[in-house]
């Protein structure tokens, strides 16, 4: 402020000075940077309309003299600079200073840019556009299913839930727009409501970089992040549908975006999508359509220095899940097993019977930043999210439109973060997080059951956290973060007298009970508080010949989510009751990875193996003998605890054969232990390659081809849980073979895709594919309807996808 | 300046009304079925007592009753079974099913009546023994003409020892061949399977 007093001083009298004259005004400015205020020499400084130059001497100064009275347009250049241009009207001795951006890396965020990393230690991959695109009738853990060392364990084919290096649930962390997902995670058959439309790229974080968002990204982080645009007038957009013969389905979905020279930006999107009934190699996949509506809204004020955005999104998915696996109990399981094919096929349909999941997510948030001179960028970010899911079972006639479950998840959170970049060589993000979440389950009079699957809690959480970027030379990166956590649970729940004491609750948390019992059942109030600590410790070394190493270390600390606390009930899709605990602990997890990499066209790599050891690995086992109930034997599946190591290697590679050909494939090997016990751990993905080979010619309409080989190794190494019940059918003990994995298979698919241009502005893509190009029947282990049918038989499918 | 300081009150306007319209937002999708202090004491109605008791023709004192029991419902204590003594040789007896939902107050509604008069073409009941000569034949019939199970004629022949499992099919294979497995051979789930050890004396 006192500077601008000065300067206006100094205005003030060369102005006097020269009062009335016209063509002997003087220009004097200096250029600065606007992080760290230190003056930029060598910068070309320009008048357009008087095709003057100069440059900048060691102190950031220039000069003109001999200007005219008249508006003039300066344009100032510097290595590593966005040209940028000032508006000056000279009708005095002007004395100026002129601020310049002068990080790339910050620039990327004005302008345009794909390529960019999360930061610059972390070990990530990445989904482009073309490839989502190629999966926007799909969901979006079959897109990052193409990932090394991203699998997903599967609830028939419409419900995918992402899987990194074995882990899934609360263990990955979900950002969607910078919004961290919560969808009601916990289950096996909840999958992330997400449009994979909406978005046109995802990142998958293996390593450590993830403390921003949460402590508890033991598995890793998938960032979907928003679309970056350019600051100018345009109006853009896309229109693609997709027809399949599996399902006799596909989407529409529409994206509309306009850009403002200003730094205003809107977009809308809107997906529909519907099929019917799947096939398998060889037979119906009666009821399990899919219905799904999707839409997204965004506008926003973007420029260097400040800027804000606005995000909506809602997501409305029908999902029916094959009646064949609706089993009564575990002889229905054993029938099923025995069948070797669904015992239920009907002819195709688009209807959804029970049963199946309804759910709805709601998404919004805003977020504002500013940027201070010779400090860096204060962002802000509020968001809020709803989520509802009612599951339907298949029930007697009079029950038969109430939901067997049905919640309502409410999430908020606030989360300022200052990134302070004003240092040379470094950069530090710091900041915190509120958050609070509440869930509401229906009780009996709407569900027709006594105690909810979940019950209803508070959870309050706060964060704080600090990351440190420094760049020690050219080539070698460094970064070092640290988070603390508190969170607080709050629930209220009915337990059944018998599970109440049978467990030792009574004895170990008196303080929770009420006293108040009723038809067999204790109303209790659990509480629990968590201090949760995580690091991380990332190194990058760029070497020649685009090689380069990544070292990451993580820390990662989780609470146990409401199921693994509190979760009580019965899924009838595996006749298997599942039982919390309320003497768990929090996890803790150290993990190591390691990637040795080559960013490169003609021949790429990286090879990333990995290292993780889980103190208190949380996990969902058979508990080893059936429960007696009205309905016959189930299977009761209790969370137990142990120490868990999980390490593997995830390769990669791609090739360029001739300038037409392309080879790319990927490789995942893993092997997950229960440490404690010493056996395996319960589904682990098994070993899993792909390669494809792709023509591609540019001068020919774009025109792509390319087939890929997919094949799935059979998991060896899995705990053995069977049981035997009695059969009354046979008179005799039978096996239940719930722990068996699947067979390995092969799978092939073909894709190709043409792009015509119409106009200007307009082009056409075309693609067509087949997937399961040879009909192959298969079981995939980490599918929870492997019992009951096959996976997805061949599919043709035809993509029209108008640019405009 | 004064520009900058108006933009940033747009842009904190604009903020404001974005918060309070998600607020109502969110408030607004509280939907009305889903509050949880309305219990109108409309249960579930899970079966928690299946009782088949059998007369003998002969001799109306002759009782015998099979009863599963599990109180507190599914989880929580395991059922039991309790069977009031041993099935004379060489008889015949009117067997009924009863299924039933007490609750702790000791208040008894009978679901199978309401499944026998609503339901009754969704549902069928099986009698699986592997004791030589005893046989169960349903006497009773859904609204298709189609076996039901609820009352059963039930012969005895020489004395021995075995088990019964009864079981209760929802939307099997209607009709079939009498047997649990073909009822089962398509869509049908179980919905009920119980096993009581049985003498014949």
């Amino acid at each position: 402020m006192i500077k601008n007093i000065v300067i206006g001083i100094i205005i003030f009298l060369f102005s006097w000075k020269n009062n009335g004259q016209s063509c002997t005004y003087t220009l004097q400015g200096t250029v600065i940077d606007f992080h760290d205020e230190t003056p930029l020499a060598e910068a070309t400084v320009y008048i357009k309309k008087l095709d003057r130059f100069t440059t900048t001497d060691r102190n950031g100064k220039f000069s003109f003299e001999k200007l005219c009275k008249a508006k003039i347009e300066l344009e100032i250049a510097h290595i590593s600079c966005e040209n940028t241009t000032f508006e000056i009207n000279v009708e005095e001795d002007i004395i100026k200073i002129f601020h310049l951006e002068h990080h790339l890396e910050e620039l990327d965020e004005v302008v345009f840019k794909t390529d960019i990393k999360t930061t610059a230690t972390s070990i990530e991959q990445t989904l482009k556009e073309e490839i989502i695109s190629n999966f926007s009738d799909k969901s979006l853990g079959d897109a990052l299913n193409t990932i090394s060392g991203v699998s997903s364990l599967n609830t028939g084919n419409s419900i995918v839930k992402p899987m990194i290096h074995g882990l899934h649930s609360s263990r990955l962390l979900i950002i969607n727009n910078n919004v961290r997902q919560f969808d009601q995670e916990w289950g096996t058959e909840h999958a992330p409501n997400i449009d994979i439309n909406a978005f046109n790229r995802i990142d998958v974080i293996k390593g450590a970089n993830t403390l921003m968002y949460g402590s508890d990204a033991i598995g890793g982080m998938i960032l979907i992040r928003p679309e970056n645009y350019t600051v100018k007038d345009s109006l853009f957009g896309n229109t693609s549908s997709s027809f399949n013969t599996n399902g006799l389905g596909g989407n529409i979905n529409s994206k509309l975006v306009r850009t403002y020279k200003s730094g205003y930006y809107a977009k809308v999107q809107a997906n529909y999508k519907i099929f019917g009934d799947f096939e398998a190699a060889s037979y119906n996949l009666s009821n399990s359509g899919i219905k799904s509506i999707n839409s997204s809204v965004r506008f926003g004020y973007k420029s260097f220095e400040k800027g804000f955005d606005a995000y909506y999104s809602y997501v409305n998915n029908t999902i029916g899940i094959i009646r064949a696996a609706h089993v009564g109990n575990v002889n229905d399981l054993v029938r099923a097993i025995n069948r070797g094919e669904p015992s239920f096929i009907d002819d195709f349909s688009y209807g959804i019977d029970n049963p199946k999941q309804t759910i709805t997510h709601h998404l919004g948030k805003v977020e504002a930043y500013r940027r201070f001179k010779g400090l860096g960028k204060l962002t802000m970010q509020y968001d809020f999210q709803v989520n509802r899911r009612k599951e339907f079972d298949r029930r007697r006639a009079s029950f038969r439109d109430f939901p067997a479950a049905d919640f309502r998840l409410f999430t908020t959170s606030f989360q300022p973060n200052l990134k302070i970049d004003a240092f040379e060589n470094w950069t530090v993000n710091t900041g915190f997080l509120l958050r609070y979440q509440q869930n509401d389950s229906a009780d009996e009079s709407i569900t027709r059951i006594s105690i909810p699957l979940i019950p209803d809690y508070d959870k309050y959480e706060a964060g704080v956290y600090i990351i440190a970027n420094h760049n020690i030379d050219y080539n070698t990166k460094l970064s070092a973060g640290f988070r603390y956590d508190f969170s607080r649970i709050e629930a209220e729940k009915e337990y059944k007298v018998f599970d109440w004491e049978e467990n030792n609750y009574d004895e170990l948390f008196p303080e929770f009970s009420s006293g108040i019992e009723e038809d067999f059942e204790i109303l209790t109030f659990p509480k629990f508080n968590y201090h949760n600590i995580s690091a991380s410790l990332g190194l990058t070394r760029f070497f020649d010949n685009d090689f380069e190493f990544l070292f990451n270390y993580g820390l990662a600390s989780r609470m146990p989510n409401a199921s693994e606390l509190f979760s009580n009930g019965l899924h009838h899709s595996a006749a298997r009751i599942e039982t919390g605990r309320l003497t768990l602990t929090k996890e803790v997890a150290n993990k190591f990875i390691v990637s040795f990499q080559r960013n490169n066209q003609s021949f790429g790599f990286s090879i990333s193996p990995y290292y993780k050891y889980i103190n208190d690995f949380i996990q969902l086992i058979p508990a080893g003998e059936a429960l007696t109930t009205i309905r016959g034997a189930f299977v009761e599946w209790q969370y137990h605890q142990v120490n868990a190591q999980i390490f593997g290697v995830d390769i990669d590679a791609n090739k360029q054969l001739s300038n037409r050909f392309n080879y790319k494939g990927n490789l995942s090997l893993l092997q997950g232990d229960n440490v404690t016990e010493d056996i395996p751990l319960i589904h682990m993905p098994p070993v899993t390659f792909s390669n494809t080979i792709a023509y591609t010619n540019k001068e020919f309409y774009n025109l792509s081809i390319g087939v890929t080989q997919q094949t799935e190794l059979k998991q060896n190494r899995f705990p053995d849980y069977n049981f035997s019940t009695f059969n009354p059918i046979s008179q005799e003990d039978v096996l239940v073979d719930i722990s068996s994995p699947t067979d390995a298979f092969t799978l092939f698919h073909f894709n190709s895709s043409a792009n015509f241009k119409i106009a200007k502005n307009n082009s056409l893509t075309i693609a067509f594919n087949i997937e399961n190009l040879f009909n192959i029947s298969y079981r995939n282990y980490l599918n929870t309807l492997r019992y009951f049918a096959d996976d997805l038989g061949r599919n043709f499918t035809i993509k029209l996808k108008f640019n405009y | 300046m004064s520009n900058f300081k108006l933009k940033t009150m747009k842009t904190t306007r604009l903020l404001a009304i974005l918060f309070i319209s998600a607020l109502t937002f969110t408030a607004c999708s509280e939907e009305d079925d889903h509050h949880d202090d309305d219990k109108d004491h409309e249960h579930e109605e899970e079966i928690n007592i299946l009782r088949y008791t059998l007369t003998n023709e002969a001799d109306a004192t002759d009782v015998v009753t099979f009863t599963f029991k599990d109180e507190d419902g599914e989880g929580g204590a395991d059922g039991t079974t309790e069977v009031s003594g041993a099935l004379t040789a060489d008889a015949s007896y009117k067997g009924v099913l009863e299924l039933l939902h007490e609750e702790e107050d000791g208040e008894i509604e009978n679901v199978g009546e309401e499944i026998a008069e609503s339901e009754a073409d969704e549902h069928e009941i099986f009698y699986i023994t592997n004791v030589a000569a005893l046989a169960f034949e349903t006497t009773d019939v859904d609204g298709n003409n189609y076996a039901l199970g609820f009352k059963t004629n039930v012969t005895t022949g020489a004395a021995g020892t075995g088990n019964l499992t009864i079981s209760v099919v929802h939307e099997g294979k209607k009709p079939n061949d009498g047997s649990v497995a073909d009822a089962l051979s398509g869509n049908g789930t179980t919905d009920i399977e119980v096993s009581f050890a049985v003498e014949v004396e």
